[in-house]
């Protein structure tokens, strides 16, 4: 199944992208939060420079990085967006 | 008289006894009347407004959006608190100030213009021109009831989020940078502070001093949705942005609204079991700038023999004695601006990305063949640090090419002050 990616700030530039999808097997699911992660980062190598600044949020709620651990259910056509917190002003 | 008369008589008397208005001046009711008839708002709002104190940390593009606004709207006391002075390149964006404002505090320059946007103000607004200290934070954050992080930088974040738990304040929290936006509200009654996302300031710190840029108006809008929080907060309207992070994309104009986790139990600060009980520079890292360093182990600061001086460049260009050219390594946006003629840009970016090396080295070897002779190249770039990383890089790179690679001591900003003093600097 396809899960659509969305990048925001930082993550954008490093990604190359605002917008992607990343296929999913069944092998693969459940994720974990932190698996979760490391894939992403496999896929697009240079979100590992922010890897621990990150914000990743499924259908738009907070996934917590902290309990990397942690479970969580994808379905088709889900989003998962990856942002850095931003700090200029 | 008929009897029916003598009733209407009677109610018209009582009518005409006398005129009523809330606890607010004429002059008040008129300047507000706009928001004063909003049913959500109203004179139990505009009351709320009188009342409170709200404390706005950064003076430059959101903290003259939020603040102009909070005036506005009848803050009762604003307190503004800004140690920087205006320069030429921040009008874009900090839209309260005027070209002959330039070298003023920033923090006496807002105070001036939102009195005279409001003087009815219960209390003046004030200025205070100095920097945000773990000795004057909590003493601030105390005074005032509604705190406004408007700061451009991780230390700051962290120490007005941590006297903002310490004292119990909500702190409505922004930033803007690019093309991008966020807003959340902190440590409103039970939502997340900054710490239970990060714990850590030290390892934002790590990426938070590039020279990035940003739009106007990116924030002067997150400004004046702080402002709008703000007011809510005092005004005591439900608080959106408690608990979720805003985050605006002015590139594809969307709004996203990410739902935060709950308050952390293992929070450092405002957890069961916390460590942080007193503002301190052991949890909050650093104020000033880590320049981005990958893979460069250690002091990647070149020696003076790998350093070109300014003039010493300027003195080459006109011998031409020694076939050299010029390695650009700032963004191609950059270069646009201003730079050397006829030099080969090759972006930082590209030199640490390992995907990105066999192109650079093509294109090196290609500008190298083009010159017959040349032994030498120069690197440049704005101010004269990436220049010695990308010295490092370069030298790696072209490890089998017998060639002298030094840097531009002091960059572009160099050549202005020792060589053209009509040099544009950004």
């Amino acid at each position: 199944m396809d899960v659509n990616l969305k990048f925001l700030a930082l993550a954008k530039d490093l990604a190359g992208t605002g917008d992607a999808t990343i296929r999913i097997t069944a092998e693969e699911s459940p994720f974990t939060v932190g698996s979760f992660l490391a894939k992403l980062i496999r896929t697009f190598p240079r979100l590992g420079e922010i890897k621990d600044q990150l914000i990743l949020a499924h259908n738009l709620e907070y996934l917590d990085l902290q309990n990397p651990s942690a479970s969580f259910e994808l379905k088709e056509g889900d989003e998962i967006a990856v942002l850095p917190p931003v700090s200029g002003g | 008289m008929s009897e029916i008369s003598q009733i209407t008589l009677l109610k018209n008397a009582e009518l005409h006894h006398e005129t009523y208005k809330a606890e607010l001046s004429a002059e008040e009711i008129g300047r507000y009347a706009r928001q004063l008839v909003l049913p959500n708002f109203g004179v139990k709002g505009q009351l709320a407004m009188r009342n409170a104190k709200f404390l706005v940390v950064g003076a430059g593009g959101l903290g003259c959006s939020a603040c102009i606004h909070l005036s506005g709207s009848g803050a009762g006391k604003l307190t503004i608190v800004d140690h920087d002075r205006i320069e030429a390149s921040n009008l874009h964006r900090q839209i309260m100030y005027t070209t002959a404002d330039i070298g003023r505090f920033k923090a006496e320059v807002l105070v001036e213009r939102c009195k005279n946007s409001n003087p009815l103000t219960l209390y003046p607004p004030e200025a205070l021109c100095v920097a945000l200290t773990t000795d004057n934070c909590l003493e601030l954050v105390r005074a005032h009831d509604v705190i406004l992080d408007c700061t451009d930088n991780v230390y700051a974040r962290y120490l007005l989020n941590d006297a903002c738990v310490l004292a119990s304040r909500p702190l409505v929290s922004a930033s803007a940078l690019k093309f991008d936006g966020q807003l959340t509200v902190y440590n409103f009654r039970d939502s997340v502070c900054r710490r239970c996302l990060f714990p850590d300031p030290k390892i934002l710190q790590a990426q938070s001093c590039d020279d990035n840029g940003v739009m106007g108006p990116v924030p002067g809008i997150m400004g004046a949705l702080q402002a709008m929080e703000a007011i809510k907060v005092a005004a005591g309207l439900e608080v959106t942005f408690a608990g979720i992070k805003l985050h605006y994309d002015a590139l594809t104009g969307s709004f996203y609204r990410i739902k935060l986790r709950p308050r952390n139990p293992l929070c450092p600060l405002c957890g069961a079991a916390s460590v942080i009980r007193t503002l301190s520079d052991d949890h909050l890292g650093t104020n000033t700038c880590f320049s981005r360093q990958p893979e460069v182990p250690g002091n990647f600061l070149l020696d003076q023999d790998s350093r070109i001086s300014s003039s010493d460049l300027a003195t080459a260009f006109k011998s031409e004695t020694v076939p050299n050219f010029l390695v650009d390594v700032r963004t191609p946006a950059e270069v646009q601006i201003c730079g050397f003629r006829n030099s080969l840009n090759l972006p930082m970016d590209s030199l640490l990305d390992e995907n990105a090396r066999q192109t650079v080295r093509q294109k090196l070897y290609q500008k190298l063949q083009e010159i017959p002779g040349c032994s030498s190249v120069t690197v440049v770039c704005r101010r004269g640090n990436d220049s010695q990383m990308a010295v490092h890089l370069l030298r790696k790179i072209l490890a089998d090419v017998p060639v002298i690679l030094k840097d531009l001591e002091g960059g572009l900003y160099g050549w202005k002050r020792d060589v053209d003093p009509n040099f544009p600097i950004y």
